[in-house]
């Protein structure tokens, strides 16, 4: 079964429309890479119902999202890009407040996050630290036993430490195969780490989704004269760049003529090339 | 709603206090006034009492708790229903304070008519005010909400300069039953306005 699968999605705004077909099937980890306004909180927005879809189905866990939808979000962690915690609450007072909205909260799980992402338990919200308060936000979707977590840029904030820390907590929260998890980021490397799938979103629209692994696969960067460049079959070439020395290139390896070096390829480079591409 | 209330009794002891305060400065005052003259110390508490979440909702405006709330498993009825109780609990505290206050005035004067007149239009004010406000707030945001606030507290004060400087004053004109009809139209009212909210709030984009 699928934890997440949208078909025909539309959202429409004053220069801005969303357009998006996406599955995330339980057991794993989508990666939603996009530049700032690509439609990323959009999308998450719609997947929790917390936006009425213009057009298009949302099925979470199973359930249309346009159907009493609330109880189902028991199921859901979520991280918002902003916590939206208010501001007067400390850990404590704020793990009491989802004691009350969660029938599944957990109080010893969020114990032991707080005490793992040493979050302080007595201080005031409106007193934490930019990373704290994702770390808060991080720890309540985590302690009512979720089976699917949407997260909205989870990482931002946080320093290097943390970050490689919460990104094994996510990686922990995946080894139950009906544990699913969707990811946005700015921060590719922390999705490198942990996708399994990667949806690049550019402009509302979906360029890829794929298998990371296989995007690594059938994509190569390539580093060529001019000259070597402009002699590729246009069709292999997804993005370019010109450098100092020539052209740095993202391709199809199967499309490479023989010979040709081909170095693998990030996901970060990848999604900047192609979106370059997209431009031009 | 055992969350989001606990929520707002946090809030309440974090950013009510003031208003608390207030309101038992304005008793006092209203037991040490001629009852003749104390109809805004007297309104003002249970007025208080039923704006306390419309208060709150502009400091979850703030800190972005109504947006994360929608992610979380309580529908937008239920956000809108436990604002109403809230305001209810509220209210009632504040009123039957000054209920008690106003007794221990009025009974040892022989006044015990006086205080039932009392005890019927109080609700009018702290039922009126948030049944104004609050599908306003939810609707439109806090900015229009608080506009009809400074709205209401100038008519509430223009009211007590024209018709009458106390509550007494107002019940003695309508008479008992005027006071009757007036208290179960704001009950139907706030009613109304509880049903509106619901409506309003599930069409909002937030």
């Amino acid at each position: 079964m699928n934890a997440i699968e949208i078909q025909g999605l539309e959202k429409h705004y004053p220069g801005f429309d969303l357009k998006l077909d996406l599955e995330l099937p339980q057991g794993c980890i989508l990666g939603l890479i996009g530049e700032n306004g690509a439609g990323k909180s959009t999308t998450i927005k719609a997947i929790l119902g917390m936006l009425p879809a213009d057009a298009g189905t949302i099925r979470v866990l199973g359930r249309d999202n346009r159907e009493n939808f609330a109880p189902a979000r028991a199921e859901i962690g979520v991280v918002l890009d902003e916590p939206g915690i208010p501001e007067c609450l400390t850990a404590e007072q704020f793990g009491r407040v989802l004691a009350g909205i969660y029938p599944n909260w957990d109080t010893a799980v969020y114990t032991e996050h707080l005490q793992r992402l040493a979050i302080p338990t007595g201080k005031k919200y409106k007193d934490f630290s930019r990373g704290m308060k994702m770390k808060l936000s991080i720890a309540a979707a985590l302690s009512h036993h979720p089976k699917l977590l949407v997260l909205d840029e989870p990482t931002s904030g946080l320093d290097p430490v943390v970050r490689d820390e919460v990104v094994e907590i996510f990686s922990d929260f995946t080894r139950d195969e009906e544990h699913a998890v969707l990811i946005s980021s700015h921060i590719v490397s922390d999705l490198e780490k942990l996708c399994d799938y990667v949806a690049f979103l550019h402009r509302g629209r979906l360029l890829l989704c794929e298998e990371k692994d296989m995007l690594r696969e059938e994509y190569g960067l390539v580093q060529l004269s001019k000259t070597d460049f402009a002699a590729l079959d246009p069709a292999a070439v997804i993005g370019s760049r010109s450098t100092p020395y020539g052209v740095s290139a993202i391709a199809r390896r199967e499309a490479l003529p023989a010979g040709i070096a081909v170095e693998s390829v990030s996901i970060e480079d990848l999604f900047v090339l192609m979106v370059k591409g997209e431009e031009s | 709603m055992k969350g989001l209330l606990r929520k707002d009794l946090y809030m309440t002891w974090a950013y009510g206090r003031t208003l608390l305060l207030i309101s038992a400065v304005f008793l006092a005052t209203s037991a040490f006034m001629p009852s003749e003259e104390n109809f805004f110390f007297v309104i003002y508490p249970v007025l208080m009492g039923g704006v306390l979440p419309v208060t709150l909702l502009s400091y979850d405006e703030r800190s972005g708790w109504n947006r994360s709330c929608d992610a979380l498993p309580v529908s937008r009825r239920l956000v809108v229903d436990e604002r109403y109780l809230m305001s209810l609990l509220s209210f009632l505290v504040l009123y039957a304070v000054t209920l008690v206050v106003q007794a221990v005035v009025l009974l040892p004067r022989g006044r015990a008519g006086d205080l039932g007149q009392l005890a019927g239009l109080l609700p009018c004010f702290g039922l009126a005010a948030p049944a104004v406000m609050l599908p306003i707030t939810l609707r439109w945001g806090v900015e229009k909400g608080r506009l009809v606030y400074f709205f209401f507290i100038g008519a509430l004060v223009a009211a007590g300069l024209i018709f009458s400087r106390s509550v007494l004053g107002v019940s003695g004109a309508i008479g008992t039953w005027g006071v009757a009809a007036v208290l179960g139209g704001t009950v139907l009212f706030f009613i109304a306005s509880w049903l509106l909210s619901r409506r309003l709030y599930e069409k909002r984009e937030l």
